[in-house]
């Protein structure tokens, strides 16, 4: 490699490192890292050089329930134990988004039963993946679950997401069965959950097919609220 | 057992799948990556994402360490930093109110650094080698994210000095390391 391709790689790693490289530059790039060792070891050379800046920083404690994240993350630890689900706190955020979704939703559902008068008010919750973006929309209504995936759904082929109720006494999560990984379902709420107040719902990854022992068996990938419509 | 090789150590069972090694690795570890999360996030909760994300992801990848890439700890930073500078862009931080933490800088004239051998030693002699403006720059580039033209708010300058500061500062920053 010549001089100034080498000088060339040294200008992006650095601006890699630093941060200044954003957006699709920064996509592109990545890229390019996973190709060339050479262009790698330019970054790793400046991360040996700034890194050790912020290693100066004062500490600060994170809040236990990172650690208590991680390991429900990692599938070491039960479900039950799970630390409140405000966890992914930008959900405050989104709430907004939450409201507009829920209006688009009450509107472009199929009403396929009759609108009954006494009804209670539907629940709605919105799953998110860590960039925020929406992965199922789930309503929550008297006797009936509905749920639409969205294109961002990572589509699994010897698995499935199941979908579980926290119920708020603490109790074992309860199934609410698979989640579609496109398009949209609709099945009668299980009787179990008749009574009981919903603390969060929770998206636990399964063998296909579902969880064999009727409790969540693999990591859990995200956890939302109910909003009240 | 020196604190990096403890690190290491932890790293290398982590890798193997010792969770009792991870947990120990996250207590030694955490309070100083949020730190530089918190830095990058500004928000205490969009600074906790990144620090569960990036611990993920060490867990994941522990076994893709190698010395090369610095040490455990620059291997950490770098996972946390990525994982924050990822969620900036989709967060929308505003950086209107950012605390400046100059612990670092205060690090500098206090002599913190009492192993004159070690690397960050070393960073602290070139560093103090840069013009003043040059490493304020850089500060505010690496450790709170800045873009160039954020950085002209905070030092009242024009964004085509900014980038040329920063520029000139980190070649000459890494002459004086690699000497």
């Amino acid at each position: 490699m010549n001089y100034l391709e080498q000088e060339r790689q040294d200008a992006l790693a650095v601006s890699y490192v630093l941060g200044s490289m954003r957006g699709k530059a920064r996509l592109r790039f990545q890229g390019l890292l996973m190709q060339h060792l050479s262009l790698r070891q330019a970054v790793w050379r400046w991360e040996r050089h700034l890194n050790p800046v912020v290693e100066q920083l004062k500490p600060v404690m994170p809040d236990a329930s990172v650690w208590q994240r991680v390991t429900i993350r990692l599938g070491w630890r039960a479900l039950e134990q799970a630390p409140p689900p405000q966890s992914r706190s930008y959900w405050k955020e989104t709430f907004a988004l939450a409201l507009v979704a829920c209006l688009a939703l009450v509107l472009l559902l199929p009403r396929l039963e009759p609108v009954v008068p006494t009804q209670v008010p539907a629940q709605l919750a919105i799953v998110q993946n860590s960039q925020a973006q929406a992965l199922w929309v789930v309503k929550w209504e008297q006797q009936q679950l509905k749920v639409q995936a969205t294109a961002a759904v990572q589509p699994l082929t010897d698995a499935d997401y199941e979908l579980w109720m926290l119920p708020e006494n603490g109790q074992p999560p309860i199934s609410l069965g698979l989640l579609p990984q496109q398009a949209n379902t609709e099945r009668a709420l299980p009787p179990s959950v008749n009574g009981l107040k919903v603390a969060a719902l929770a998206v636990s990854l399964e063998p296909k097919g579902g969880s064999p022992t009727g409790q969540p068996t693999g990591p859990v990938l995200h956890t939302a609220q109910l909003v009240q419509l | 057992m020196t604190p990096q090789q403890q690190l290491l150590e932890w790293l290398r069972s982590s890798a193997q799948g010792d969770k009792a090694a991870f947990e120990s690795l996250y207590q030694a570890t955490s309070a100083k990556l949020f730190a530089v999360s918190l830095q990058l996030m500004r928000r205490r909760d969009w600074a906790e994402d990144v620090l569960q994300d990036a611990f993920i992801k060490i867990w994941h990848n522990a076994g893709d360490y190698h010395t090369e890439k610095g040490t455990v700890m620059t291997w950490m930073i770098s996972i946390t930093r990525y994982r924050a500078l990822d969620l900036l862009k989709s967060r929308k931080v505003k950086a209107e109110h950012i605390e400046l933490d100059e612990s670092w800088m205060e690090a500098l004239h206090t002599g913190e650094f009492t192993d004159p051998a070690s690397d960050k030693a070393r960073l602290e002699f070139c560093m103090e080698g840069l013009e003043s403006d040059h490493r304020q720059s850089i500060y505010l580039a690496f450790v709170n994210g800045l873009s160039h033209q954020e950085i002209t708010q905070y030092i009242s300058a024009p964004l085509g000095s900014i980038k040329s500061w920063i520029r000139r500062g980190l070649a000459k920053l890494k002459r004086c390391l690699e000497a």
